[in-house]
C-alpha cells in the first residue's frame, strides 16, 4: 500500500511538473489605444485552444494570458492573432518552469519541448519558475531588435529556424527557434 | 456663431488635453483596417439641406465591412435616397477595398499608410458639379491615407483621385471636361471619456474634427467643408456617430452641401 501511495505520489508530481511547463504569458500589444481595437485582439485570443483565460489591462494594452494545464503554447499563434487583428506585439514574456537546467548565452537549449536561444544573459542554472522575454524581431517594438541581433552571429535570429550550423541530437535543421532573454 | 464656438471648443479639446486618442474617424477612413475575420454592420444616415428652397433630402447607406486579411478590408454599400422621389428609392451601390501597406507600431502609437479604391454605380440624375461616388455618381476613386496615432491624439490625412462616369438610366454626366477631381481630407480625433480605462464595458466618448475638400481637375473649382462629430462606443463593439458637415468655402455647384449624419455600427468578431 505504501509503495502504491509512493507511486501515485510520484505520478502526481511528474504530471504536475509536466502540466505546468508554461504558465502565464504577458503580452503588450502595440499600435493601438482604443478599447474597440483591444477587444478585437481579446476576442481573437479567446479562440486559441491552449489559452485558459485572458485578463486585460486596457490602460497599457496588456493581456495576461493563462495557459491551460498541460498545454504547450505556440507563441507564433498568439503573435499571429495580434497581427491579424491589425496590430503588433510590443512585448511578450512567458513564465517557464525549469528543472535545474543550465543555460548558456548565445546557445540553444531545449526547454519543455521548445528550442530557446538565450541572448544577453549570464551563463547560469535555472530552477523553478522563471520569466523569459521573447526577443525575436516580431516580438519587440521596432528598433529594439538591433541589440539582440548584435548579440549573436547565428542565422537563426533572422530566419527564426535552426540552420545547418545549429544541428544536434535535439535540434533538426528547420525547427523553430525562439530567442529569449531573462 | 454657435457653430463657430463649437468648432473652437472641439479644436481646444482635440489638441489641448492629455488623454488618449482614437483613430476611428467619422467622415473619413483611417489607414488601419478591421481585424481579420471581423464583420462590421453600418447604417449611415445623411440628412442634407437643399440649397434651393427649404427641403431636406435623406440618404440611407447600409454598409457591410469585412476584415478580409490582416492588411485588407472591404466595404460593400447600398445607396438609397428620397432626393428624386417622395419615397426612399434604391439608387446604387459600391465596393471599396483598402490595403494597409506600411505600419510602424509602438506602444500606444502608430504611423500607418494605406491605399484604397472604390467603384460605385448609381442611377440617379446628376444635379451638381461636385463628384461624389459615395451615393451620387457612378465612377471610381483611388487614394492613399496616412494616419498618425499618438498618446494624446490621432491625426489622419488622405488624398484621392475621383472620376465620374455616366450614371445609369440615361443619366449622363452633364459637365464636359469636369469629370475628374482631387479630394483631400484632414482628420483629428480624441478620446474624452472614460478618463481611465478599466474594462471593455465602458462607454467611450470621442470628439472628431475633420476637414474635407475637393478641387475639380477641369476648372479648378473647389469646396472645403468642416465636419465636427461626436462618437459613442458601447461595450467595445457598437458605435454611434453624430456628425455635422458644413461648407466653409465653395466655388462649385453643390445642391445640398450642409447637413447631419447619424451612423449606427455593430461589430461581429471571429466570423470566419
Amino acid at each position: 500500500m505504501k509503495a502504491f501511495k509512493l507511486l501515485m505520489g510520484c505520478l502526481l508530481i511528474s504530471s504536475f511538473s509536466f502540466g505546468q511547463s508554461f504558465r502565464n504569458i504577458e503580452l503588450q500589444a502595440a499600435g493601438l489605444t482604443c478599447s474597440m481595437c483591444s477587444n478585437a485582439i481579446n476576442k481573437a485570443l479567446s479562440k486559441v485552444d491552449f489559452i485558459k483565460s485572458i485578463d486585460t489591462d486596457l490602460s497599457k494594452n496588456l493581456f495576461i494570458i493563462s495557459i491551460k494545464d498541460g498545454a504547450v503554447p505556440d507563441f507564433d499563434v498568439i503573435r499571429k492573432k495580434v497581427e491579424d487583428a491589425g496590430f503588433s506585439v510590443g512585448k511578450m514574456t512567458v513564465d517557464v518552469n525549469f528543472a535545474n537546467q543550465k543555460v548558456v548565452n548565445d546557445e540553444h537549449t531545449l526547454v519543455n519541448g521548445k528550442i530557446l536561444h538565450f541572448l544577453n544573459i549570464k551563463d547560469q542554472t535555472l530552477n523553478g519558475w522563471k520569466r523569459l522575454q521573447l526577443v525575436d524581431k516580431n516580438y519587440l517594438v521596432s528598433g529594439q531588435s538591433k541589440k539582440f541581433q548584435a548579440a549573436t552571429s547565428m542565422s537563426c535570429y533572422k530566419t527564426g529556424v535552426a540552420g545547418n550550423c545549429c544541428k544536434s541530437d535535439d535540434i533538426k535543421a528547420g525547427q523553430r527557434i525562439y530567442h529569449v532573454t531573462i | 456663431m454657435a457653430m463657430r464656438k463649437f468648432i473652437m471648443a472641439a479644436c481646444c479639446w482635440g489638441f489641448g488635453s492629455m488623454v488618449h486618442a482614437q483613430e476611428l474617424f467619422v467622415f473619413t477612413e483611417p489607414a488601419s483596417n478591421m481585424a481579420k475575420g471581423n464583420i462590421g454592420l453600418r447604417l449611415n444616415n445623411y440628412v442634407m439641406k437643399e440649397e434651393v428652397g427649404d427641403g431636406y433630402n435623406y440618404h440611407l447607406i447600409p454598409e457591410i465591412m469585412i476584415g478580409a486579411g490582416k492588411k485588407w478590408m472591404v466595404h460593400l454599400d447600398a445607396f438609397l435616397s428620397n432626393r428624386n422621389h417622395k419615397n426612399l428609392q434604391a439608387e446604387g451601390g459600391s465596393v471599396y477595398a483598402k490595403y494597409r501597406f506600411y505600419s510602424h507600431d509602438d506602444i500606444q502609437k502608430h504611423f500607418r499608410m494605406a491605399a484604397y479604391g472604390r467603384y460605385s454605380f448609381n442611377n440617379s440624375d446628376i444635379h451638381q458639379q461636385e463628384i461624389e461616388t459615395y451615393g451620387h455618381n457612378t465612377g471610381y476613386e483611388v487614394g492613399t491615407i496616412a494616419t498618425q496615432l499618438l498618446h494624446k491624439i490621432a491625426l489622419s490625412t488622405s488624398v484621392s483621385y475621383e472620376r465620374a462616369l455616366d450614371n445609369s438610366k440615361g443619366n449622363k454626366f452633364p459637365y464636359d471636361g469636369l469629370a475628374s477631381a482631387i479630394n483631400y481630407t484632414f482628420s483629428a480625433g480624441k478620446l474624452v471619456l472614460p478618463k481611465a480605462y478599466t474594462g471593455y464595458h465602458q462607454t467611450n466618448l470621442n470628439l472628431m474634427l475633420e476637414v474635407l475638400g475637393q478641387t475639380n481637375a477641369g476648372n479648378g473649382f473647389s469646396y472645403l467643408d468642416i465636419a465636427p462629430s461626436i462618437q459613442l462606443i458601447f461595450n467595445s463593439k457598437a458605435r454611434l456617430d453624430l456628425g455635422y458637415r458644413k461648407q466653409i468655402y465653395g466655388s462649385m455647384l453643390r445642391t445640398a452641401p450642409n447637413g447631419f449624419m447619424v451612423r449606427l455600427e455593430y461589430n461581429l468578431f471571429n466570423t470566419f
